[in-house]
């Protein structure tokens, strides 16, 4: 057989030969062609030599086999046990390296060696065991065709209920044959063959789908929950057909059928399945409401003629048109008009914003006022709406480590029950019948004794309840939609996170360390004070001449100081014979007056006494901000003082984080001095100063070495080696994309108080999580006891196989109910009157139903403002 | 990474690695010689339990006929059931191993 890698790193004839020969030397390989142009590398083989064994040769010998990744729909998968036997269908295949299947997304994400990975391949596999794959969709059409699934599934189940239950009915109304006039007009004799002419269609119809479904998975030795109802309801169906059609067969003859129980059996876990079905697609829908915010239609200019496209064709550089009202197709800079657009759907902020040419607008928002013309620069996948969807998908398709060990646990659970069922049988058949056993006993929750059943009839009663009141959906629902639910609530409220895992680690943290820089502060300098000190000089005329000395540097401190005088609308006059002294300050001609600007080393070095300001200097510099003294003339006029200011949600943040017992650091390259000045304002716990870049991935581990959990809030390039080192990475939305592809989780704003939601919203997640696996394994632990009869001894009741099949039903529901209930969820940020980011601003709760994240949403790359570049 | 850099369905059908592949799924199913050495050893051990029922339940105690047969059928199942997950993965991996084993030329031929 032959195999087709795509190789990279491989340039010249030498690395042809390299990897022709090192793959030569595997056995089983008898041929190798290498072309080095294009990379391809075909092996022909052995069947016996597998595309991995060929894949890590080629690895070994210092070259990169290139990665193919397929993603999937899978439909028809209903609990842990599905995911397992789809994972091992796939698993086996060539070329397949890795594979994640989701039940919540009904999702299967492969892995594999580009060439190798077949996709035909991967879906004949899942459809070999008894599922639908087809190629996940883009977008709106994959919102569409989940929903046409969800509705199918809806529709059968709902079709199968019309069916089961008034059969169900009947059937349990001529049970009780013997208590009313029924036996008036039917005898016993009678009854049977007419249970048995309902239940027929009943187990063979709407029962179907569990023994076609197991048959295939167990056939290539997998198991699924279909299998426990499969079995149950056969047996329960085969022993009354045998009862019936062989009354002396000694199965407890004619009085003791149980159609009811094949009948009720299966109309329970329908109405399971039914409601599994509606509730089940509600925990997506965060992923819904982020869709449908995404505009279908772009007005195009395109050869000087409007045209409505669909936005999915609209190129980067193509000229959109937008009327007032109508929805951003795509992000894009405006080239002509002047509007106002409301970014809540997207930044969450409630007061419109203005956009005239230059300004960026961004793809889902909605224009208000006026007509805009703007130039598409991002388009496609690359928006930053469609980026934030596919992170959430992601997300949500992802699996927690908790999850993994819940689906080890389902995958052999059903294993585990049938070999239970089994033991329960032969227990009840050997001993407990004829230690326990009395005529009088009943079952639960019903007043009929169970008469004369012999050995047989009662230990297979028992070893049948058992299989269908375990539910191994509950475990293995438990953990991925809480996840789901708890990935779709954060992109809610502007908190992305990149994985299952993300959220399971973010509910652990004990410490978070911020960076200072662009992260509690803004990461801009500002000007804070301006002190005059000349009789008569306003703070105005100050800051005038500080900014007409500075307009002309590149200083960020005087552009600092020029900006202070643009946002305080004084007029800055022109400055001749301007000097620059690097390191102390600059100087030049304001108004025909020498103006001096700079350090207290450059005033006494231009012979300026400035001894007078020198205890206010000091007391700037104690707050953390930067004195710059102001001469005019020889003589010393004031001090404009420059700061990195604080952002306004950072205090309350770091409060919040307290309350939470949590325990706050700040890293910074600043002096000691300024960062204790920052983290007393804020209330940090504990600082480190005067640290280099390079070494805050170090201070991570030292922190780390003392038990702690540490997460890591950052923006910048040097941030990143320390948000790899936390155990969890918080990049601010501001931040730069090399800070956003190392966190694990992204904050869409630059919000601080995002990271007290991020944190809220984990745990709220695994809370829900460790709720749903509580219940699921209680349920499990007491009923499956109690179904395989330990009460019986003390009670002389047993559990029938219809009310089995009744608490089965409810369990894996409830979970998924419970799992709902975190669609209530809201950070303290956004709770009515709290004290949240929106305070002042007129936000409140409920006021934004489709805000979902995102300032800027900076996650495009490049295209993106960096508001708060790490300097430090 | 882009889904271009699959190989087309169609291709793969026809290729030889598409045959490979098709020669591992069908040892994966139960018809071929894999499948039917599972199909012997979770049979046949299913039988024995049965088996085993059967002859407890006539020679110990005085159960009726249909519980002696009907409890060896349920013992049989659920044998079935119990031993197919286990047993034919097994078979699959050992005989995967196998094979492999005598491309190196290290397995002993009967």
């Amino acid at each position: 057989m032959k195999t087709t890698f795509i190789v990279h790193g491989m340039s010249c004839a030498a690395c042809e030969a390299k990897v022709r020969k090192g793959l030569l030397a595997l056995a089983g390989v008898s041929d190798v062609v290498v072309t080095v142009t294009t990379g391809r590398v075909t092996v022909t083989h052995e069947p016996s030599v597998s595309a991995r064994a060929l894949a890590d040769t080629v690895v070994a010998l210092g070259y990169e086999v290139e990665d193919a990744e397929l993603v999937l729909s899978v439909e028809g998968m209903s609990c842990a046990g599905c995911v397992l036997k789809v994972e091992q269908a796939i698993k086996g295949l060539p070329g397949v390296t890795d594979v994640v299947v989701s039940l919540g997304t009904g999702t299967a994400r492969v892995r594999g060696y580009a060439g190798v990975l077949a996709k035909r391949e991967v879906v004949d596999a899942i459809v070999a065991h008894g599922y639908e794959a087809s190629e996940k969709l883009e977008g709106m059409a994959q919102l569409d065709r989940e929903q046409e699934i969800r509705g199918a599934e809806l529709r059968r189940q709902k079709l199968n209920m019309w069916m089961a239950w008034p059969l169900a009915a009947v059937i349990m109304v001529l049970t009780f044959q013997g208590m009313w006039i029924i036996p008036e007009f039917m005898p016993t004799t009678v009854k049977n063959w007419v249970l048995f002419a309902l239940t027929l269609p009943v187990v063979f119809g709407p029962g179907r789908q569990f023994f076609v479904h197991s048959w295939r998975g167990l056939r290539r030795g997998v198991t699924d929950m279909n299998l426990l109802y499969a079995t149950g309801i056969g047996a329960s169906f085969l022993i009354a057909s045998i009862n019936t059609i062989f009354p002396n067969a000694g199965f407890g003859g004619k009085q003791a059928t149980f159609f009811e129980s094949a009948a009720l059996l299966t109309a329970f876990i329908i109405l399971g399945r039914y409601l599994e079905a509606l509730t089940r697609g509600r925990t997506s829908e965060s992923i819904r409401k982020l869709m449908k915010l995404q505009p279908k239609v772009a007005r195009v200019l395109r050869s000087g003629i409007e045209t409505d496209i669909p936005a999915d064709e609209v190129e980067v550089g193509d000229l959109i048109l937008l009327r007032p009202g109508e929805s951003v197709p795509v992000d894009g800079v405006v080239v002509e008009g002047y509007s106002s657009i409301d970014e809540a759907m997207i930044t969450g902020e409630s007061i419109p914003v203005e956009k005239t040419v230059g300004s960026k607008v961004i793809g889902g928002t909605v224009n208000r006022t006026g007509a805009l013309r703007f130039e598409a620069t991002k388009v496609g996948k690359d928006t930053a709406l469609s980026q934030i969807i596919r992170l959430v998908e992601d997300a949500q398709a992802s699996k927690a480590p908790i999850q993994r060990v819940a689906d080890l646990v389902a995958g052999n659970f059903i294993l585990g029950v049938h070999l239970l069922s089994l033991l329960v049988f032969l227990g009840w058949f050997f001993a407990g019948y004829h230690a326990f056993f009395t005529p009088t006993s009943h079952f639960v929750l019903s007043p009929y004794s169970l008469g004369s059943m012999g050995a047989f009839g009662f230990s297979m009663l028992l070893s049948i309840s058992v299989l269908v009141i375990s539910c191994p959906c509950a475990v293995g629902l438990a953990t991925p939609s809480a996840m789901m639910a708890g990935a779709g609530k954060g992109a809610e409220y502007g908190v992305l996170f990149k994985g299952a895992e993300a959220i399971e680690t973010t509910s652990k943290i004990r410490t978070v360390v911020f960076d200072k820089t662009g992260t509690i502060t803004k990461g801009r300098p500002a000007v804070t004070d301006v002190l005059p000190v000349l009789p008569g000089l306003s703070p105005d005329s100050l800051l005038a001449w500080a900014a007409a000395v500075e307009q002309n540097s590149e200083h960020p401190l005087g552009e600092a100081i020029v900006e202070g005088a643009r946002v305080r609308g004084v007029a800055v006059p022109a400055t001749v014979d301007f000097d620059s002294v690097p390191g102390h300050g600059v100087k030049g001609q304001v108004d025909g007056r020498r103006v001096l600007l700079g350090n207290a080393a450059f005033m006494t070095e231009s012979g300026v006494d400035a001894e007078g300001l020198a205890d206010r200097a000091a007391e700037f510099a104690a707050q953390g901000k930067t004195p710059m003294f102001v001469a005019v003339d020889g003589q010393a006029a004031g001090i404009v003082a420059v700061a990195d200011t604080l952002k306004e949600s950072s205090a309350e943040a770091i409060a919040r984080l307290h309350d939470m017992g949590l325990r706050t650091v700040m890293i910074t390259g600043d002096n000691r001095r300024t960062a204790e000045a920052i983290a007393a304002q804020v209330g940090i716990d504990e600082v480190f100063a005067e640290v280099l870049p390079q070494d805050k991935a170090a201070k991570i581990k030292e922190l780390q070495s003392r038990g702690q959990f540490v997460a890591m809030v950052g923006d910048g390039v040097n941030d990143a080696p320390a948000l790899a080192q936390a155990q969890v990475g918080i990049a601010i939305g501001s931040g730069t994309d090399v800070a956003k592809e190392t966190g694990d989780i992204i904050l869409i704003k630059s919000d601080l108080m995002d990271v007290v939601t991020a944190i809220e919203a984990g745990r709220a997640t695994m809370r829900k999580v460790k709720q749903n696996l509580f219940w699921a394994f209680a349920y499990n632990s007491v009923g499956i006891p109690i179904a395989a009869g330990v009460l019986y001894p003390f009670t002389g009741q047993i559990v029938g196989p219809e009310l089995a099949a009744f608490f089965m039903a409810i369990s894996s529901v409830s979970v998924t109910l419970n799992t709902l209930l975190l669609r209530r969820f809201k950070p303290t940020a956004w709770k009515t009157g709290g004290q949240g980011p929106g305070r002042g601003r007129g936000r409140k709760a409920g006021d934004r139903r489709a805000k979902i994240a995102g300032v800027e949403a900076t996650l495009a790359k490049g295209g993106v403002e960096v508001a708060g570049q790490s300097s430090d | 990474m882009p889904d271009n850099h699959l190989t087309d369905p169609t291709d793969r059908a026809e290729s030889p690695s598409a045959r490979a592949g098709a020669e591992i799924a069908g040892a994966e199913g139960t018809g071929s010689e894999g499948g039917r050495l599972a199909a012997v050893v979770y049979g046949g051990t299913s039988f024995v339990a049965a088996l085993v029922f059967w002859l407890v339940t006539t020679f110990v105690g005085s159960y009726p006929a249909v519980a002696r047969y009907g409890g060896a059928a349920w013992v049989f199942v659920l044998f079935m059931i119990v031993l197919m997950p286990i047993v034919i993965p097994r078979v699959r991996n050992h005989r995967r191993r196998r094979r492999t084993e005598c491309a190196d030329g290290t397995c002993v031929i009967d």
